[in-house]
């Protein structure tokens, strides 16, 4: 039995001494966000934003009897700068307080004039669901339609989707491809459908991400879009997108933009494409970093700013109510 | 603790192994002179605390079951165990368990909606070990305690699930073991071992936490971004096991165990976890 109890301590003061709590204050909570962006975050440069400048404004603000909600002002005052819609403030432990974004409203997101329904019931037919969510039919005889929501989800979801999809198009001679609501996911299943859609390899993005504290950077990686699956769809497309089409979604188009015959149409994407992560400070909030730097094959970046649209048609809330997608019906015009 | 400047060469790893699976055959025994077989299945709980700073600042924790069966092999002078083992658990923050987060949208006519997202986790830790022991019997009589000298091969996996992921990792690793039996009485034996990893191939989340590459799929992003050699200078790892078996029958038997693992692995960032293990079981003996 001495040796249970002993080898109990060990364990219990192993526990205590190595797994520590960090502090909770709001200074220490201030400085552990500020120094997660100063380690994680990958756009400093591309924004314009001097982080230390930064922590030497807002710093002196900080102190240890201010409220939670004075606390969360000054983080926000910190974050809103970066002007990224992958930079998020969770105050998980204070429900009180809204989850903040650039692009929320009173922390929720305003979903753009896009109604799957109403294509379904009004456009479309010979209409089936797939994997990973995927919706295709016909709003012509020669003309598909095929809505893809997300990139989350299995290599293999997309893989039997995609297939499935192309069996179902037979004979189509234009497509449609919707992600006007598209939230994104994983850049390689966003690689994968593109190549289901391509003709050749072509370079389409550069990527690099931190690999360390103090501004450190990986070796930037090339992503390319080339040919997928036993076959591809390489004729004539139209991709809708809005602010709403973001991060894999916005990767997708930046891999779509590549072909030749590709004709967008809608709003300006939400212009967050980075991969981003969660982290945690020591009062329990969460709060997300992208973590890369993200380019198209013209060495730009459009973090911020966007994909904007061969076509512009915006939509609205009272087109769509009165039962028409005029952005849908601009697409059908220029197959 | 041991720190080397310099990443251990590739080749010295195997060649730790084949020495210390051959110390086993220079021990000599006086035990047993027939082989005998046994299989053990025991069901626990397991208690597993970690902090992570790769992934997060909080401790995490995570209770759960724990399940381990094993079949082990024991000769006059050696004696070597196949065993397969799972804890599974939810999994949160220490400290704040019962986080949540809401996702609201607002449509197009101003209508809001929310849902409310809890923000826990799952803690899966399956894992495979290989182990050989020689056996050195520490005094004449029949019932002077055994000294056991060998080595282990182990492949251990971390599979959290949630929006933080911390520990997330596999690692096939090497350790020497050392450990004493005792036969306290007629049929009541009492095992203390101990394990120490000296080298270990790992995987864990590359620095920037995500496993995107081009042209694969997750698992191979994160073992294309994440894998590396660790040697004693990044990876420290100990595993002690108390074993309690009471042998009812000439069959059956029944055992108690409990134990415990501790490690910290500094690369990308500090990770230091615990697990603490007690379980009962059955010994079936042939």
């Amino acid at each position: 039995m001495r040796i249970t109890t002993l080898a109990f301590t060990v364990g219990l003061l192993g526990t205590s001494a190595c797994l520590e709590a960090p502090a909770s204050t709001p200074s220490a909570v201030f400085e552990q966000i500020w120094t997660d962006f100063d380690d994680y975050y990958g756009l400093f440069a591309v924004k314009g934003v001097d982080w230390d400048r930064t922590h030497a404004e807002l710093q002196p603000l900080v102190h240890d009897d201010m409220s939670e909600v004075e606390l969360y002002e000054v983080l926000v005052t910190m974050l809103e700068p970066l002007d990224d819609g992958h930079v998020t403030l969770y105050p998980a432990t204070s429900p009180a307080l809204p989850r903040w974004s650039n692009d929320l409203v009173d922390g929720a997101f305003p979903t753009p004039p896009f109604s799957l329904p109403l294509i379904e019931d009004a456009y479309l037919d010979d209409v089936a669901a797939l994997d990973a969510g995927i919706l295709v039919g016909r709003l012509e005889p020669t003309i598909g339609y095929l809505h893809i929501p997300h990139f989350d989800g299995s290599a293999r979801d997309y893989r039997n989707a995609l297939d499935d999809a192309l069996d179902h198009l037979d004979g189509v001679t234009g497509l449609v491809i919707d992600v006007r609501d598209n939230a994104g996911g994983y850049d390689t299943n966003a690689q994968y459908v593109a190549g289901r859609f391509a003709s050749d390899r072509r370079h389409y993005m550069q990527v690099r991400k931190r690999s360390g504290p103090g501004g450190q950077f990986g070796a930037p990686i090339d992503w390319y879009v080339a040919p997928t699956g036993d076959r591809q769809f390489t004729g004539p497309i139209a991709l809708l997108t809005t602010y709403a089409t973001q991060s894999a979604g916005e990767t997708f188009c930046l891999a779509m933009r590549e072909r030749d015959d590709l004709v967008s149409i809608g709003d300006t994407s939400a212009g967050a494409f980075s991969d981003a992560i969660m982290r945690e400070a020591g009062n329990g909030w969460t709060y997300t970093i992208s973590v890369g730097d993200y380019r198209a094959a013209d060495g730009l970046s459009y973090e911020g700013i966007g994909l904007a649209p061969d076509i512009e048609q915006l939509g609205s809330a009272a087109e769509i109510a009165a039962g028409h997608d005029l952005v849908l019906a601009a697409a059908i015009a220029e197959l | 603790m041991v720190h080397l400047r310099r990443p251990v060469r590739r080749a010295s790893i195997p060649l730790t192994l084949a020495l210390s699976l051959l110390a086993p055959c220079l021990v000599h025994a006086r035990a047993p002179s027939s082989t005998e077989h046994r299989l053990e299945f025991s069901l626990g709980y397991a208690d597993t605390r970690m902090l992570d700073q790769a992934a997060t600042r909080l401790p995490y924790h995570s209770p759960g079951g724990h399940l381990r069966l094993r079949y082990a092999g024991e000769g006059p002078r050696l004696r070597w165990q196949v065993g397969l083992q799972s804890g599974v658990g939810p999994m949160a923050p220490r400290d704040f368990p019962d986080r949540t987060i809401p996702f609201a949208t607002i449509d197009t006519q101003g209508a809001v909606d929310e849902v409310v997202v809890p923000m826990r986790g799952l803690l899966a830790t399956p894992g495979v070990a290989l182990g050989v022991q020689g056996k050195l019997r520490l005094g004449a009589s029949p019932r002077s305690p055994v000294l056991l000298l060998g080595g282990a091969l182990g492949w251990d996996v971390w599979y959290p699930q949630g929006f933080v992921t911390p520990g997330l990792m596999q690692a096939v690793s090497f350790q020497p073991t050392v450990g004493v039996r005792v036969d306290l009485a007629p049929r009541h034996r009492l095992e203390l071992t101990a394990a120490t990893t000296v080298g270990a191939y790992t995987t864990r989340m590359a620095y920037h936490q995500t496993v995107s590459l081009p042209d694969h799929n997750r698992a191979a992003g994160l073992f294309a971004q994440g894998s590396r050699w660790q040697s004693l200078g990044s990876l420290q790892r100990v595993d002690l096991e108390l074993r309690y078996e009471h042998r009812i029958t000439r069959r059956v038997g029944v055992e108690a165990r409990y134990g415990l693992r501790w490690q910290h692995q500094a690369l990308p960032r500090d990770l230091r976890s615990l697990e603490q293990v007690a379980a009962l079981g059955v010994d079936v003996h042939f």
